[in-house]
């Protein structure tokens, strides 16, 4: 069974196979709980959402296109639900100002040389989550999902190009966080 | 000279650096942008400086939680499907082309149900007219038999005829005279009793009331005499008074009889 292609697999619960999603489920729970884990930065909530997306998936299973790929189309849908999630929410993830972040930082004063590395990347992490949600998405769409630009675009609903000008803008906006939190750190 | 790069191919190319999607032979394009792009050149620095591990970024692990609560809503799909899909599968089989034959004889079948239906719906008046028939038959082979049998010398026959035209839904003039004949003239007292009975019944016709009024001074049996005047005090019959009278004046008259008399005519008068 684990041979199996998505496509076929989802092909089945279009049938009315319930029961090939649950494979479906096992190779994807994990992606997909990162993902809004990314996006939100809190587990349990994630976890609601991820079961959320296996609940669209069976209620829109006849819209699935063989055609299509099915890791697409998830991620579409998982798209949909963090974005309906945010707006029933009224809020910002992560909403904590940056500032006060960087700030916070700063009193731990945690410098110590062995570790730079790891905190290059709490620093990376923490820069992310202050990213606006829409230039966070494609970030982590496109490096901790790796899915293509061509994914992505058809995903968001714009072309390819359109995906690029998005990574390289929300590239510049982390940029900009990460270097004020760097400073921050240091001095 | 050759053409450098503008901009936004230039960002383009940074972004494809990202997703860790940047030929060779475009990396070396890219770089003598950068030489004369200070923006880009920023960007391009940024990206290669995190360019990271970013699996060792934290992320948590699916729970328990996560996988039961999959599991439920893959039951209550299930049976909410196997229920609407058991009727569409029904409604499916029921209108496929094999069904054809089938759905034909059905109609056909419907239609000559539809057919014997509505001629017996339209044949029960001829029946009617045959039940009229019938019965009127057997009512006057009944009077036939009264008139036969009130003429037998035995008086249980007679009796059987004074019966018998209790079981007639409607009475002649014939009958009618017949019975006050009986009524009158007949030597047994039960048989007068009976007779006295089956004419009450048509009381409420005036050749009756009349006929029982008359019939009041030709009775010599004390039984009878009481249920006549029992009777024209039910029926307020006052014109019965005067033959009662009559015959409370016959010293023959028994004492039982006088007194039920006496307190009939109290109450007619």
């Amino acid at each position: 069974m684990e041979t199996l292609t998505d496509n076929a697999l989802m092909t089945r619960v279009k049938q009315g196979n319930y029961d090939a999603l649950g494979l479906l489920f096992k190779r994807y729970q994990k992606p997909i709980l990162g993902f809004f884990y990314r996006m939100n930065g809190n587990a349990a909530e994630s976890e609601d959402l991820v079961q959320m997306v296996f609940e669209r998936i069976l209620r829109y299973r006849e819209q699935f296109r063989s055609e299509g790929e099915f890791r697409t189309w998830l991620f579409h849908i998982a798209r949909n639900v963090q974005h309906d999630f945010f707006k029933k929410q009224q809020k910002e993830p992560f909403n904590k100002n940056w500032e006060d972040w960087a700030a916070a930082l700063e009193a731990e004063n945690t410098a110590d040389g062995d570790l730079e590395k790891i905190q290059d990347l709490a620093l990376l992490d923490q820069a992310l989550k202050h990213l606006s949600p829409d230039k966070r998405e494609v970030l982590v769409l496109s490096r901790f999902e790796e899915l293509k630009y061509s994914q992505i675009a058809e995903i968001l609903n714009i072309t390819e190009a359109n995906v690029k000008i998005k990574v390289f803008r929300a590239l510049q906006d982390l940029k900009r966080i990460y270097q004020t939190l760097e400073h921050g750190k240091n001095t | 000279m050759e053409k450098i790069l503008d901009c936004e191919k230039a960002q383009g190319f940074i972004a494809d650096f990202w997703a860790k999607n940047l030929p060779e032979s475009q990396k070396n394009e890219l770089e003598k942008h950068l030489e004369g792009c200070a923006e880009c050149r920023e960007a391009w620095e940024f990206a290669q400086s995190i360019r990271m591990d970013y699996a060792a970024l934290p992320l948590p692990e699916p729970s328990a939680n996560l996988q039961e609560g999959f599991e439920q809503i893959l039951k209550k799909y299930k049976n909410k499907n196997s229920f609407w899909e058991q009727w569409a599968t029904f409604f499916k089989q029921l209108f496929t082309p094999e069904k054809l034959p089938v759905w034909g004889y059905s109609l056909a079948l419907l239609a000559v149900g539809f057919g014997i239906g509505y001629y017996w719906a339209n044949k029960p008046q001829k029946d009617d007219n045959q039940l009229a028939t019938l019965s009127a038959e057997v009512q006057a082979m009944r009077e036939t038999m009264v008139m036969t049998l009130i003429k037998q010398p035995s008086a249980s026959k007679r009796l059987q005829a004074v019966s018998l035209t209790q079981e007639l839904s409607s009475v002649d003039a014939q009958v009618i005279e017949a019975l006050f004949f009986t009524l009158n003239h007949d030597e047994n007292a039960n048989v007068r009793l009976a007779t006295l009975e089956t004419l009450y019944q048509w009381a409420d016709r005036p050749a009756v009331r009349e006929g029982l009024i008359k019939a009041i001074s030709q009775q010599d049996s004390p039984m009878v005499q009481i249920t006549i005047a029992e009777m024209m005090v039910a029926l307020q019959e006052k014109k019965s008074a005067e033959s009662f009278r009559k015959l409370l004046e016959s010293k023959d008259l028994d004492q039982n009889a006088r007194q039920q008399i006496e307190k009939s005519l109290k109450v007619l008068l």
